[in-house]
């Protein structure tokens, strides 16, 4: 985000807007208007832990009504300010969703659901039941706000007030959006091993993002018993959760402005069934009406447009954005064509390693160390007391059979598994056992065997990801961009494009990433692990997919890390890759060491031709010799 | 010892209900792994279906009713609302089944109103007196029917092929959909037997007591408990955790908190999740995967 006079644009014409319609609005629409707002601070909180980070969660109406309950009972029975009274109470329901959020958080989504929704009724029930809240007659009496000296008691004023905090709550959730915590939990709502293996610690961002909602969600409790100075439980349970719901699905769940959208929409549907369904089905059936349309809605949005009002906009402004862009030249293609070079990978690498600058492989420093790794599910053993050395400025191959144990073994290392026996040390700490978002505060960054990007993201976005580590940005200051956000946000996107221009990726930065062919979601994700500077690279089976050219490529790059200080692990299958790109290789067998050596001593080890590669190296040809298929005589 | 007998007497059908819906979330989940918010409002589908049926049908056959015609909408509710969504996450389809509940209860509601509905019980009589407590006649049925339907999916689980298909969607559905196990039958299977024994139980409940168009809230959230009991994936652990809930509330019912009876039940779910999610079993459903 650039500061320009354009950035002041929006925030002055919602102000400008908000202030204008509470002027001209009557009293009993710019009621109506007050109460919209409330629902669409709801909703935004709704959409801020089940839009942004992919958590459902029903707590909306807990939250809700401890910001009503503790703004009636902290001013009715203690006497204090209003204004003190919502933050204390938003406090309190800030307190409870940490309490909640980082047990739950750890299990599946949807018992969180299930839990979110108990809590919901549970505080309905207390409210109702508990001589304090007075039971179902509530509290009455409940002082206005008080600001600046004048008592908030118009219904113009509500209106003001609230549409003006929907502003710049609005403002902050686009903000986060952009912004570094924004990303994390994006790619945590799209893949949750890949955005721990970039450092992202999960449950304390979706714990974080969850407390967020809740203090929004408490405020427009308060909001609402200052307005309505009265409170009773029926506006705070499931009911509500469930309207709320609704908002951010018929809004658009992908982007805070489907609350507003969906608010307004819905308030609108009410007010139309209010006045239709009488005359149809009489006037005792308003409620089940309502309540049946509202369910029928929620299916019916969900299977024709499942990102909601907002989203149907949203494709709308994308088509005509590419119409426009239709009339503009094609982007240029790769580099890889012209780089292309006649010869072979073995020869490439002499050329490159003869003019090899900085420190030579054998002379770094141990940067990984894992002893007597082992790995068993249930009986099966897969990695079978396996040690391993890797040193900065060598790249280490582990080749084997399938089923040889070797993605289980990087899982081991980069904390996605824990080892049944055995210890991992990364510059000389103990890693073992440690999940890995915090094995990649060590340095260390993998790729995944199977590609693992993240869902409706941009190539340049996934890549930014990687960096997560690189910049230290919290929530508080991506919602609210102080200079220091901005100017690392900067520094972030230049780091991003250097990998990019490295890796040759520049062409395709705006590409959504799930959509490209499987060697360019490889070659995604290797600039997703450099971008975090890591001093050791795992890299899982990264030539599957790739081109000759590409994997040449690959392989240079390997060599150039390798000679930049940068210890790297390597997977892979393809033979003339591995002995071409390796300093060292480890032969895995059955879950155990087979052999470690030089390219050329494993080539001509018997016992790793007898396991793996069945011939010589020299002399596999590429035309393999096939015999009569099964039942083709 | 005679209130102890009559905790027990009063918690065994009440628990045999929850487990029932405990179950039905439990058979669901396992094929398809999401967690079905429409159960408790199914389940009182089955229950005035019953009712209907009542009026020209003997008690047995207006409950047999009641299952198929619980049965029937749970199978609507897969094709009609979450087949389609099969291509969005998990999260979509859970949200999903919420608004197919409240749908249900609400089209319920425009027929029905909110009033208490009952019919005659299977056998008549009296209560019958067991070691100082008391249970009525159709109490006992609806502990019957629960462990014949447990009994019954044991069977299916264990024995049949069609069974073991199912389990093995469970364990790995791209696997079961490789060696020619049609996911969409198998799903098909597991919501019919899901909404039938939540709507046979409760069904077979109704002459004891009454049936409201609101109960299915309640009863979801409790079967949901005994669903966390069961792991998520035993069906009799399940049975059991639906026991130990009617256990509690009826224990909170008698003790000084009556008010807050449900208060504690419902607040034991949001305790189980945080303290024990594995429930009764030993490893995490999630973790299991």
């Amino acid at each position: 985000m650039r500061v320009t006079w354009r950035t002041a644009v929006g925030p002055s014409l919602w102000i400008a807007t908000v202030i204008a319609v509470s002027q001209t609005a009557g009293p009993y629409l710019s009621g109506l208007g007050a109460s919209v707002a409330i629902l669409a601070l709801l909703g935004l909180g709704m959409i801020l832990v089940t839009g942004y980070a992919g958590q459902f969660s029903l707590a909306v109406g807990a939250f809700y009504g401890i910001g009503a309950y503790g703004s009636a009972l902290l001013t009715i029975n203690f006497g204090w300010p209003g204004l003190l009274a919502v933050a204390a109470s938003a406090a309190i329901a800030a307190t409870v969703s940490q309490v909640l959020g980082r047990p739950l958080f750890r299990l599946r989504g949807h018992f969180l659901a299930m839990g979110t929704l108990a809590l919901t009724e549970v505080f309905y029930l207390l409210v109702t039941n508990l001589k304090i809240t007075n039971g179902a007659s509530g509290l009455g009496g409940i002082a206005p706000l008080n600001l600046f000296g004048i008592d908030l008691i118009r219904t113009d004023q509500f209106f003001l007030q609230n549409w003006l905090i929907v502003g710049v709550v609005l403002w902050g959730c686009l903000r986060l959006r952009a912004g570094r915590e924004g990303r994390a939990l994006k790619a945590i709502r799209g893949n949750e091993v890949a955005a721990a293996a970039a450092g992202i610690n999960i449950a304390s961002s979706k714990t974080r993002i969850f407390t967020a909602s809740a203090i929004i969600s408490s405020i427009g409790g308060s909001l609402y018993a200052h307005q309505v100075m009265y409170v009773n439980p029926e506006p705070f349970g499931i009911a509500t959760a469930i309207d709320v719901l609704v908002i951010a699905v018929l809004g658009g769940m992908r982007s805070p402005w489907g609350a507003i959208v969906g608010a307004i929409a819905l308030e609108a549907l009410n007010k139309g069934i209010e006045v239709l369904l009488p005359g149809v089905l009489g006037a005792g059936a308003v409620g089940a009406g309502q309540a049946l349309i509202l369910g029928i809605l929620l299916v019916v949005i969900l299977i024709v447009r499942p990102d909601g009002i907002g989203g149907a906009i949203g494709a709308v402004a994308n088509y005509f954005r590419r119409q426009q862009r239709v009339n503009e030249p094609e982007p240029a293609a790769s580099r890889t064509s012209e780089k292309e070079q006649p010869v072979g990978m073995a020869a490439l690498r002499l050329v490159h390693d003869e003019n090899r600058t900085g420190i030579a492989p054998g002379q770094g420093q141990l940067v990984l160390e894992a002893i007597g790794l082992t790995k068993r599910f249930g009986g099966v053993t897969a990695v079978d007391d396996v040690s391993l050395q890797i040193f900065s400025g060598e790249v280490l191959a582990i080749i084997g059979p399938n089923g040889a144990g070797k993605s289980t073994l990087v899982n081991l290392l980069s904390g996605n598994l824990p080892p049944t026996e055995g210890s991992v040390f990364i510059g000389g700490e103990a890693t073992t056992g440690k999940p890995a978002y915090l094995v990649a505060n060590h340095g260390l960054s993998r790729t995944f065997q199977t590609a693992a990007l993240f869902a409706e993201m941009d190539v340049a976005s996934t890549v930014k990801v990687g960096a997560h580590l690189r910049g230290s940005v919290g929530m508080l200051r991506s919602a609210l961009p102080t200079v220091g956000a901005l100017r690392e946000e900067r520094r972030l996107d230049a780091e991003v494009w250097a990998v990019l221009e490295r890796l040759d990726l520049g062409h395709l930065a705006d590409r959504e990433a799930n959509t490209l062919s499987l060697g360019q979601q490889k070659q995604i994700e290797i600039a997703r692990a450099l971008v975090g500077r890591p001093s050791i690279l795992l890299l899982d089976e990264p030539c599957a997919g790739l081109n000759k050219a590409e994997k040449k490529n690959l392989m240079l790059l390997l060599r150039q890390l390798g000679a930049e200080g940068l210890a790297v692990l390597v997977i892979e299958h393809d033979m003339e890759f591995v002995m071409s790109s390796a300093d060292r290789v480890q032969v895995l067998n059955f879950g155990a060491t087979l052999r470690v050596g030089t390219p050329a001593d494993i080539q001509s080890d018997p016992s790793v031709i007898d396991a793996y590669l069945g011939v010589a190296h020299e002399e596999c040809v590429p035309a393999v010799v096939l015999g009569p298929e099964k039942g083709s005589q | 010892m005679e209130t102890v007998m009559q905790l027990f007497l009063t918690a065994l059908p009440a628990g045999a209900i929850y487990g029932a819906l405990g179950v039905a979330y439990v058979i669901v989940h396992r094929m398809t792994g999401m967690v079905n918010f429409a159960v408790g409002d199914i389940a009182v589908v089955g229950a005035f279906g019953a009712v209907v049926a009542s009026a020209v049908l003997p008690p047995i056959g207006a409950i047999l009713v009641g299952a198929i015609s619980a049965g029937v909408v749970s199978v609507l509710m897969y094709f009609l609302a979450i087949h389609p969504l099969r291509k969005q996450g998990l999260m979509v389809q859970t949200i999903v089944t919420l608004g197919v509940g409240i749908a249900v209860r609400s089209a319920l509601q425009l027929v029905f109103g909110t009033g208490p509905y009952q019919f005659a019980p299977i056998t008549a009589g009296p209560a019958i007196e067991i070691a100082g407590g008391v249970i009525y006649r159709q109490s006992i049925w609806v502990v019957v029917i629960t462990v014949a339907a447990y009994i019954g999916l044991a069977y299916f689980f264990n024995r049949t092929l069609t069974g073991k298909a199912l389990s093995a969607c469970a364990v790995n559905r791209y696997a079961a959909g490789i060696v020619g196990i049609n996911l969409v039958v198998m799903a098909t299977i597991a919501f019919a037997l899901s909404g039938a024994v939540a709507g046979v139980v409760l069904a077979a409940q109704v002459p004891s007591s009454f049936i409201t168009i609101g109960a299915g809230f309640a009863l979801g959230l409790k079967g949901f408990i005994a669903a966390i009991l069961g792991g998520f994936h035993n069906i009799g652990l399940t049975l059991v955790g639906g026991f130990l809930i009617a256990i509690v509330e009826t224990l909170a019912a008698v003790s000084v908190f009556t008010e807050h009876a449900p208060t504690i039940v419902f607040s034991l779910l949001i305790v189980l999740l945080i303290l024990r999610p594995q429930g009764l079993t030993r490893k995490l459903v999630a973790e299991r995967v």
